[in-house]
């Protein structure tokens, strides 16, 4: 039984795991951080990451329309701003991420990346004490991981 | 502070015909080759967007009130006199053409700082009530609440919270004596967290003390878009007090273009007084700890790539060598765009354009520059230094349909740091 528990486990597991596996455990990240979200872009997206057998042209239009989502969510440059609504900039980011070409070679996986963005969706709607909270996404997605590996 | 007017206006622009200004004027040899610089002239090829035609209010005054043969046309009543409807009618070439990128000031062969000259005719247009509702709403929040997107000490608070717990970074606040004071902008705090977690990254393995100050995190000076420079001066005042408070010796400007021209060139006119501290870009420092062996980095970016420099870190800063060393340690396929470092071409976005939602068409227009750059590299990977060029880059590929990853430098040398402790889980 592997267990996932700390994150440098999780990065040297995901970074373990083939480009399609990664999607997969990456949509599930997000799928725990969907409800922030009412994008409809954003919930397509995470599906067609989900499926690990899409095609490239699926994969595509999913980055295209999550990136899409992302921009049309992101704080404008100037703009009067609330950082407790930035989560679903985020959670899109994620599926952008989730869907994206795997081009960097070095320093982060596709999953890990998607894990980050969705930490900091979740992050949008903590303080900074609640960041110890047992429950929190970065524990979620340890179990995340555990129960993919394990299944 | 009085009511906006004409008047007011007038009398702003009028305060600012020095002697530099002066001597510009009189030197214009009307070539065109600004025209030719500027991408909002030439995405349009509208005679209006011509650089120099942008300060033609300013002219006008200045020809009316300073010069023999303006006079004697005043008096003849042969001159046209600048009114509200000219307000009016340049209000959109002054904030919605021009991202002050300096290009036109660069290529003007008798040495017209045409860019600094609309920098100033703003102030005009600042104090008669003639600029963008968006720019006037960020000067507002950014004097009420230290940010001009409004995001207060709880948001960065909350960033660092999560550092802490998810990398066992730490990014401390208020450290008295840091040899480093950190600034951030709105836009890194809202949109690209992850600049904050590179930078902690970065200062650990350089062995680095660093600092946030709590009462001045704030980088973007929304005073210097807009045109007001006593509001320009107030916020640069707030970074002063917070540094000398906390009696750091480097007050590190973050990727934010404008920014960097404005704590670093504008600051200390702005104040009237030197720095009692060094003031550098991110790039600048991040450059310095690569030469002094601080930086130790593993693997390469296989994919082609090209950096989009920011206007005012390489025309207003000079910084060009320091990116290309620093991607030259992280990067195997680096490729330079055809206008690249001093003369490259602007992401459409910079001097508030991209705080204007009414300027959204032309910003989409001149960003075929930049898209005619990038076809013509194909690359896999957009490198920047500037979290408004980036987020503009973004838009505008996402507008022309160009799937192309854009990331910020920084983040991507703090990706390819070696880890030397173990990560806390």
């Amino acid at each position: 039984m592997n267990e996932i528990r700390n994150d440098k486990d999780m990065r040297s597991a995901l970074e373990g795991l083939d480009i399609p596996a990664q999607r997969v455990v990456a949509a599930r990240f997000i799928q725990n951080v969907l409800p922030l979200t009412d994008d409809e872009r954003v919930t397509r997206a995470v599906e067609t990451a989900s499926r690990g057998d899409a095609s490239e042209d699926e994969l595509k239009a999913a980055h295209r329309a999550a990136n899409a989502a992302a921009l049309d969510a992101h704080a404008r440059c100037g703009a009067d701003s609330k950082w407790e609504g930035q989560s679903p900039y985020f959670v899109a980011r994620a599926a952008e991420a989730a869907t994206g070409p795997h081009v960097f070679t070095a320093g982060k996986s596709l999953a890990w990346a998607v894990a980050m963005q969705c930490r900091m969706a979740s992050c949008c709607l903590s303080s900074a004490d609640e960041a110890d909270n047992p429950d929190n996404t970065c524990n979620t997605q340890r179990r995340i991981l555990t129960d993919y590996l394990n299944s | 502070m009085s009511a906006p007017s004409v008047e007011k206006g007038i009398q702003f622009i009028r305060e600012q015909i020095d002697a530099p200004v002066a001597s510009f004027f009189s030197a214009c040899v009307h070539c065109g080759l600004c025209a030719e610089a500027c991408l909002f002239y030439g995405q349009t090829g509208d005679p209006r967007y011509t650089p120099i035609n942008k300060v033609e209010p300013m002219r006008r005054i200045w020809e009316q009130e300073y010069t023999l043969w303006g006079r004697i046309k005043s008096t003849l009543g042969l001159a046209r006199k600048v009114t509200e409807k000219d307000f009016e009618e340049w209000e959109p070439l002054v904030y919605d053409a021009c991202s002050l990128c300096g290009r036109c000031s660069l290529v003007c062969p008798v040495g017209n700082d045409i860019s600094g000259m609309i920098r100033k005719i703003r102030e005009g247009f600042s104090a008669a009530g003639y600029a963008p509702e968006g720019l006037i709403g960020a000067t507002t929040r950014a004097v009420q609440i230290g940010s001009p997107m409004g995001v207060k000490l709880p948001a960065v608070q909350a960033q660092i919270g999560h550092l802490k717990h998810d990398t066992g970074l730490d990014a401390p606040l208020d450290q008295k004596g840091a040899e480093y004071m950190v600034l951030l902008s709105s836009m890194e705090i809202m949109n690209f967290p992850e600049y904050l977690e590179a930078v902690a990254k970065i200062m650990k393995q350089a062995g680095k003390s660093w600092t946030i100050a709590s009462k001045a995190f704030e980088a973007t000076n929304s005073g210097i878009q807009i045109g007001t420079s006593d509001i320009a001066a107030e916020l640069v005042q707030r970074v002063v007090d917070a540094a000398e408070e906390l009696g750091v010796q480097t007050v590190i400007s973050p990727e934010c273009g404008h920014a960097y021209t404005a704590i670093r060139w504008e600051g200390p006119n702005l104040i009237g007084r030197p720095f009692t501290f060094k003031v550098k870009h991110i790039l600048e420092v991040l450059d310095e700890f690569r030469e002094q062996g601080l930086l130790k980095t593993d693997g390469m970016e296989e994919a082609k790539l090209t950096f989009h420099d920011p206007c005012q870190l390489v025309r207003k800063g000079g910084v060009i060598k320091q990116p290309r060393k620093l991607l030259n340690m992280v990067a195997s396929n680096f490729v330079e765009m055809t206008d690249h470092a001093s003369m490259n071409w602007c992401c459409s976005g910079g001097g508030g354009v991209s705080a204007n939602e009414r300027a959204d068409e032309i910003k989409f227009k001149a960003f075929r520059q930049k898209k005619s750059q990038l076809d013509e590299l194909q690359v896999d990977t957009l490198v920047t230094a500037c979290a408004n060029c980036r987020i503009t880059l973004e838009e505008g590929l996402e507008e022309y349909e160009m799937d192309l990853p854009v990331v910020g430098l920084t983040e991507m040398l703090a990706d390819h740091l070696v880890d030397e402790n173990e990560e806390q889980g």
